[in-house]
């Protein structure tokens, strides 16, 4: 039995989508929206507090274990081996979505669990990270025969995370543009392409500058992994008050773009799920809704970024400022994109993420069972619909007021005077009134 | 801003909040269809025989995969369902979400029966083409 992929699906992969927010729903969330903006801008506090945030150290006997060079050794073979089974399953396993462990794993396990864990827990993706434990990998095995492996090339530090920015902006388009995204196939052939971008880019510019600029995932997750109570610094684990790390402020070049996929992404799969949108696809030929869903994609970040600009120019002029602020408050979205996600793809994760257990043990569709899970039948109604809209307007409202407080930080500290600082954050508030009332109306359409 | 204020201010704020919840909530309560009013003015003897549920006839929705457009149906939670898909012969249909897959025959329609247990959209899909020709969505 071969099960093709559906035509016209938003999100990658899944069976079920979700009902459109009810319209009273989207009207309390939007109004709870302003009212918390507005005791927001009355309660908070006059002095940067995050920025100013201290970090500490974890126990030296925790750090030890969570530093050890073994463990790191033991979660970087077991990825690169998950990394080859995806591979595997994706090129000679069956060719059904939903058969083939390759597309549900890629885009739920580790496009939506990644990001979670890196919220939670820190950037435990530069320890999970394959493609990085493969080139430590090498590196080590050369310099243990002898050789020494230099970077041919520095790399540009102008380039900032623009590269990243351009690999995530590629795999979101696999993801949402693509028809049909979830095909195996597709899967396995944009990891093998990934992979050689990635050891290519490893190679030619050193590990570290890769890994720490151009790498897409790492850029991706790390973003993420700011919000986090855990982080890094000369090299021990710290911890921190949750979100100070992203009012410290000092963004790459490019990073405006990282964040624009992640608004401009998650909105972009919101619209294409509406009739609108299917309605104006679907009788089209395949390379035309390629094309069109493209387009859509990349409207929707441009627009998610030329918003931004827009309101950074105002912030600016209001507070008559004379410094650049395009980088100022980027920090403030990134609650919001890790919100637009939760929104969007939280019951995709709880329900498509079941489909793991019988894939895990019959990964290619051969008949396998290696851990007597292959008959085991997700249960899709363990979900309420009003537990999924609950959580998607919850998840947007926390994300706003998160974003309201870092931006509050920051102009807090960028401004000398607390009166600047207020007007300065009116623009932002602004942005964030329409990027989360937005984020709710294209949930709430049909 | 001195402490009084940010209090007064704040519970200012949940308060509009729990208003505005229960309005608007209140709305979408006296929206939905109130349930048939049970026997109660029966005698009491047949009651038993008045609360056992009669069973339904289930629904049919007919489905063209010729058809131009995407054919959209809504179907109340936990009914008894009856999805008749004519067009193409020999097509395989795939409702997904359920799971169910389908021929349509060489003389006369596919009928596909299943229960409609889970709410939300789903698509009804020509296997071979991966042609999504309706979206279902079964109401909570």
């Amino acid at each position: 039995m071969s099960l093709q992929a559906p035509a016209v699906l938003a999100h990658g992969i899944g069976a079920v989508q979700d009902l459109p927010v009810p319209a009273w729903l989207f009207y309390y969330g939007a109004a709870l929206v302003l009212v918390a903006s507005f005791v927001a801008l009355g309660m908070l506090w006059k002095e940067p507090r995050l920025e100013r945030a201290r970090e500490r150290p974890l126990p030296p006997g925790l750090q030890r274990v969570l530093l050890s060079p073994r463990l790191r050794v033991v979660l970087g073979a077991l990825s690169v081996a998950l990394l080859v089974l995806v591979l595997a399953a994706g090129l000679v396993g069956d060719d059904s979505p939903t058969l083939n462990l390759a597309p549900t794993f890629v885009y739920v396990v580790f496009w939506l669990g990644v990001p979670l864990l890196s919220v939670l827990l820190g950037d435990v993706w530069r320890v999970l990270d394959p493609w990085r434990a493969a080139a430590d990998a090498v590196a080590y095995l050369t310099a243990r025969a002898g050789g020494d492996w230099g970077p041919p090339f520095a790399y540009p530090e102008r380039l900032g995370v623009w590269p990243a920015a351009a690999l995530l902006i590629a795999f979101v388009a696999l993801e949402l543009a693509y028809r049909p995204p979830d095909d195996p196939r597709a899967v396995a052939v944009a990891a093998l392409v990934y992979s050689w971008i990635t050891w290519s880019g490893a190679a030619s510019f050193g590990r570290r500058a890769w890994f720490e600029n151009g790498d897409g995932f790492s850029a991706y997750f790390g973003l993420f992994a700011r919000m986090a109570p855990f982080g890094e610094r000369r090299g021990e684990v710290v911890v921190r008050a949750p979100f100070s790390a992203l009012a410290k402020g000092g963004e790459k070049a490019g990073t405006i773009a990282l964040v624009a996929v992640v608004l401009g992404s998650v909105a972009f799969d919101g619209l294409s799920r509406t009739n609108w949108w299917e309605d104006r696809t679907h009788t089209a030929a395949k390379a035309t809704v390629v094309s069109i869903n493209l387009l859509g994609l990349l409207g929707c970040i441009a627009f998610a970024a030329s918003t931004y600009l827009a309101a950074v120019a105002l912030a600016r002029r209001l507070a008559g400022a004379q410094t650049d602020l395009r980088t100022a408050f980027l920090g403030s979205l990134v609650p919001i994109g890790f919100a637009y996600l939760v929104a969007h793809y939280f019951s995709l994760f709880v329900l498509q993420g079941q489909y793991i257990l019988p894939l895990a043990s019959d990964p290619f569709h051969y008949g396998w069972d290696l851990f007597r899970t292959k008959d085991y039948v997700p249960d899709l109604t363990i979900l309420e619909p009003a537990t999924i809209w609950y959580v998607q307007v919850g998840a947007l409202v926390v994300g706003h007021v998160l974003g309201l407080v870092i931006a509050h930080d920051r102009a807090l500290s960028l401004f000398s005077s607390v009166r600047s600082a207020l007007r300065a954050q009116y623009a932002m508030l602004g942005l964030m009134v329409l990027y989360t009332v937005g984020g709710m109306w294209i949930l709430s359409r049909p | 801003m001195r402490g009084p204020w940010r209090i007064a201010l704040l519970s200012a704020g949940v308060a509009v909040g729990v208003v505005l919840f229960l309005v608007l909530r209140g709305e979408e309560q006296d929206g939905e269809p109130e349930p048939p009013p049970p026997t109660a003015t029966q005698p009491k003897a047949t009651t038993t025989v008045e609360t056992q549920p009669r069973p339904r006839p289930p629904l049919t929705v007919r489905i063209n995969s010729r058809a131009q457009g995407l054919t959209r149906i809504s179907i109340p939670r936990g009914r008894e369902v009856l999805l008749v898909v004519s067009g193409d012969p020999g097509a395989e249909i795939h409702l997904h979400g359920y799971d169910v897959l389908r021929r349509i025959p060489a003389r006369g329609p596919a009928r596909i029966p299943f229960r409609a247990t889970i709410p939300g959209r789903f698509e009804v899909e020509l296997e071979a083409e991966g042609r999504q020709i309706a979206d279902l969505t079964v109401l909570p």
